[in-house]
């Protein structure tokens, strides 16, 4: 059965039972993995995908076919994960710490970044990674993920997300800068 | 080396500043916040990306700004590995179970 094909897509609207039983089989593993790879807990990314489902049964009516199929559920996939993000206090983010600002009015660094050779050779840099990319702002979170942990084209970020290129430029750099001077704070300072 | 190459990088920075006047400098050098933003671009035009050359070349700042860029999106790249266990795996065959029997409740 061809997912992208209108009659497909008609069967969906009209909520054919098989229809979108074969789009549960072809999605709910790739969905799952999706969460995952958000690094939420398996219990959380059970939550977000029923309820990723759950959003797709209300709308699926609506659904016009626009952008493929799969791009429709990651999208609603990734509005929930950022609303768990939010919702959820261990992933307060350090806000002020974003606004505080590393160049001067002429443009140059106000500190010298350090020299990262120690970071790659420290078994602690993973570690260190990891917990920082938690406290980042959610989007910046989730296109850091979805760019280079994922690997995934900014194209398809982009229609994922309901964002343009340059939003995603903007995001991804302030995500990078982001961690980058977190990382840089806890090397300095343990 | 590496010391080595900062000491040049440093003559370099210098001899820069002495010998061209601010103001010129600026029209043909972009600061260092702009060097981080061009880091992240995909598509630089030529002289954009002779213009981060040239700096790069006599900046240490941006050029551990760069190396720190640099190795962290080399180490995300090792944060994607998932290994499910067989019990993830059956509570993602179980989830799927119970969307298809609530969508059979559903209809």
């Amino acid at each position: 059965m061809n997912l992208s094909s209108p009659v497909f897509l008609k069967k969906l609207r009209e909520r054919d039972h098989n229809a979108l039983e074969h789009l549960i089989n072809s999605y709910h593993d790739a969905l799952y993995h999706g969460a995952l790879k958000q690094k939420l807990a398996p219990d959380q990314a059970e939550e977000v995908v029923q309820e990723t489902w759950s959003t797709f049964f209300e709308k699926v009516e609506n659904f016009e076919g626009r952008s493929h199929i799969r791009t429709y559920l990651f999208g609603i996939l990734y509005n929930k994960i950022k609303e768990l993000w939010r919702s959820n206090k261990k992933y307060t983010q350090d806000d002020d710490f974003e606004n505080t600002n590393i160049f001067d009015s002429q443009g140059n660094f106000t500190q010298a970044p350090i020299d990262p050779s120690d970071w790659s050779q420290s078994q602690e840099f993973l570690k260190v990674l990891e917990e920082e990319l938690e406290k980042l702002p959610s989007n910046q979170k989730m296109v850091f993920i979805l760019k280079e942990i994922q690997g995934e084209k900014s194209e398809d970020i982009c229609n994922i997300l309901e964002i343009s290129n340059t939003n995603l430029g903007v995001l991804i750099y302030r995500a990078k800068a982001n961690l980058r001077k977190r990382i840089e704070r806890r090397f300095k300072y343990e | 080396m590496n010391k080595l190459l900062k000491i040049i990088r440093h003559f370099f920075h210098e001899a820069v500043i002495f010998l061209i006047p601010l103001k010129l400098r600026k029209s043909i050098m972009p600061s260092c916040q702009q060097v981080s933003e061009m880091l992240e671009k995909e598509n630089l035009s030529v002289s954009n990306s002779i213009k981060l050359k040239m700096h790069l070349f006599i900046c240490q700042c941006c050029t551990d700004y760069k190396a720190q860029i640099e190795t962290i999106s080399k180490k995300a790249k090792s944060l994607e590995y998932l290994n499910l266990t067989q019990k993830q795996k059956a509570k993602i065959l179980n989830s799927k179970k119970d969307i298809i029997n609530n969508l059979n409740k559903r209809s």
